[in-house]
């Protein structure tokens, strides 16, 4: 399933990070900072400070790389690191860290009752939700073919293989498909970030 | 041309590429700001549409920020004796496996799983109460406001929204509206289902005001289909599992698609990419 094929790119990123290839590491910063800023923005208000602390982790994140063996999935790791590097800020700056953590295997979703802090401003709550409803707009006017393939791949979490079988069609097909859906959308999401 | 070079950049993202093509496309990748911000916002894109918890700000730039600090140490070639760092038990880390897998569904079926409860109590009532019953799910949205949750149980007090006052007679107006609509309305199917595993056959028909449910049946499962117009849909797009039945949704142009039944989600899928207007 491409849930593990996820994590295996992370696996074969981290490979190459660990064999000198220090460019591979800046995909997984890339990957990963939307998500980190907002796990550590359950710690800290300020979103300069919150951007100091990721920025930490990851440097945090890259010198421990080498005694990284893939035993857990990357981000779980990071994650963990994210936290621990959060709490720590906040215990050098005199301030107590939450009662209430969260947990790493939740954090990816996390929305609950307990939320700590949150850094989205109503200005940022916006434009996220801005960036949701044009992309539901594109995938509703995207072709079925295309809707149906980039849908199975990232609401079923299935393989290109298994899409295939699906919409009985090449794997070579499926990827294509999925390429093109996501270029729809990135032709609209692109703008909000000029 | 431009856009075909772009698409393995798509295929890493899902883990659909190998060492080699790997390897190019990070030099690419590494080297060619536009096409960082390409990786970025696929998966960005990709994270809200799965409902992450991400921030978003134009103006984050931490890959740079992270880049240029690290630029003064070196690159380093692990070392086979270092200690591994595990920051969790092997026990620990298959309970959270298992927990991510069920998040994930979880998260993106986020409306959709109490909602689509109700669309499986439709199907489910079939045998009972031949009347419509996913007719009155697909109208759930038009009526909730009376209906009373202890009508259905358990499954429907999620989504109903309705107070116990005078409800009942509410609703059961509400069934012979409905029967009534049923009966003035077109019974002609608008909509042709071109796919369905081997040895389905029609089983059932009901048009209603906004949508039209089919079921087809193979004498040991049973699948229904019912469009109705986006935005009167009560379950956001995805898939919710249960012991026995597959529930999928999905938006089609300007409609909505859901296929319920004891069948695959591959197979519930497949069937709704079928779905077509007959006009067409």
């Amino acid at each position: 399933m491409s849930g593990e094929n996820n994590a295996e790119i992370d696996k074969q990123l981290v490979k190459r990070v660990q064999e000198g290839d220090k460019r591979a590491f800046d995909l997984l910063v890339s990957k990963y900072q939307h998500k980190i800023i907002a796990l550590i923005g359950r710690y800290v208000y300020d979103q300069d400070e919150a951007l100091d602390i990721s920025q930490e982790a990851f440097i945090k994140a890259y010198r421990a790389l080498p005694r990284f063996r893939g035993d857990s999935a990357f981000y779980t790791w990071l994650y963990r690191i994210a936290i621990n590097t959060a709490k720590n800020h906040l215990v050098s700056r005199g301030r107590r860290p939450p009662d209430v953590d969260v947990d790493v295997s939740d954090a990816q979703y996390f929305e609950g009752e307990n939320k700590l802090h949150d850094l989205a401003s109503p200005e940022r709550n916006l434009i996220r939700q801005e960036i949701d409803d044009v992309i539901h707009k594109v995938l509703d006017q995207l072709p079925v073919d295309l809707r149906v393939a980039l849908t199975l791949r990232e609401f079923e979490d299935m393989s290109y293989e298994d899409i295939s079988v699906v919409m009985d069609c090449p794997v070579g097909t499926v990827r294509s498909r999925i390429f093109r859906a996501r270029e729809a959308i990135d032709k609209e999401v692109a703008p909000f970030f000029k | 041309m431009y856009e075909k070079s772009l698409e393995p950049i798509s295929a890493m993202m899902d883990g659909e590429i190998g060492e080699f093509e790997l390897r190019r496309v990070v030099e690419r990748v590494s080297n060619n700001q536009q096409l960082k911000d390409k990786w970025l916002r696929y998966h960005l894109a990709q994270d809200v549409m799965q409902g992450r918890s991400v921030q978003i700000s134009e103006k984050i730039d931490l890959v740079s920020r992270v880049s240029e600090a690290l630029a003064a140490e070196p690159s380093f070639k692990i070392d086979a004796a270092l200690p591994v760092e595990q920051d969790q038990t092997p026990a620990k880390q298959a309970v959270n496996a298992d927990r991510n897998q069920w998040w994930k569904p979880a998260a993106s079926m986020a409306v959709a799983a109490s909602v689509t409860a109700v669309v499986l109590l439709g199907a489910q009532q079939y045998g009972n109460e031949p009347i419509g019953a996913s007719i009155e799910v697909a109208n759930i949205s038009v009526i909730d406001q009376v209906l009373p949750p202890s009508r259905f149980g358990s499954e429907l007090s999620t989504v109903s929204t309705a107070t116990k006052s005078s409800q009942s007679t509410a609703y059961g107006m509400g069934q012979y509206i409905q029967k009534h609509r049923d009966l003035t309305f077109n019974k002609e199917s608008s909509w042709q289902v071109k796919w369905l595993p081997n040895g389905f056959k029609k089983a059932q028909h009901q048009v209603s005001s906004n949508s039209e449910t089919l079921l087809y049946s193979n004498g040991n499962s049973a699948v229904s289909i019912n469009i109705e117009p986006l935005g009167s849909q009560v379950a956001s797009q995805g898939i919710l599992k249960t012991d026995e039945l597959v529930a999928y949704g999905v938006r089609a142009n300007s409609n909505f698609i859901t296929v319920v039944g004891n069948v695959s989600p591959q197979i519930a899928a497949k069937i709704a990419a079928s779905v077509v207007h007959k006009t067409q």
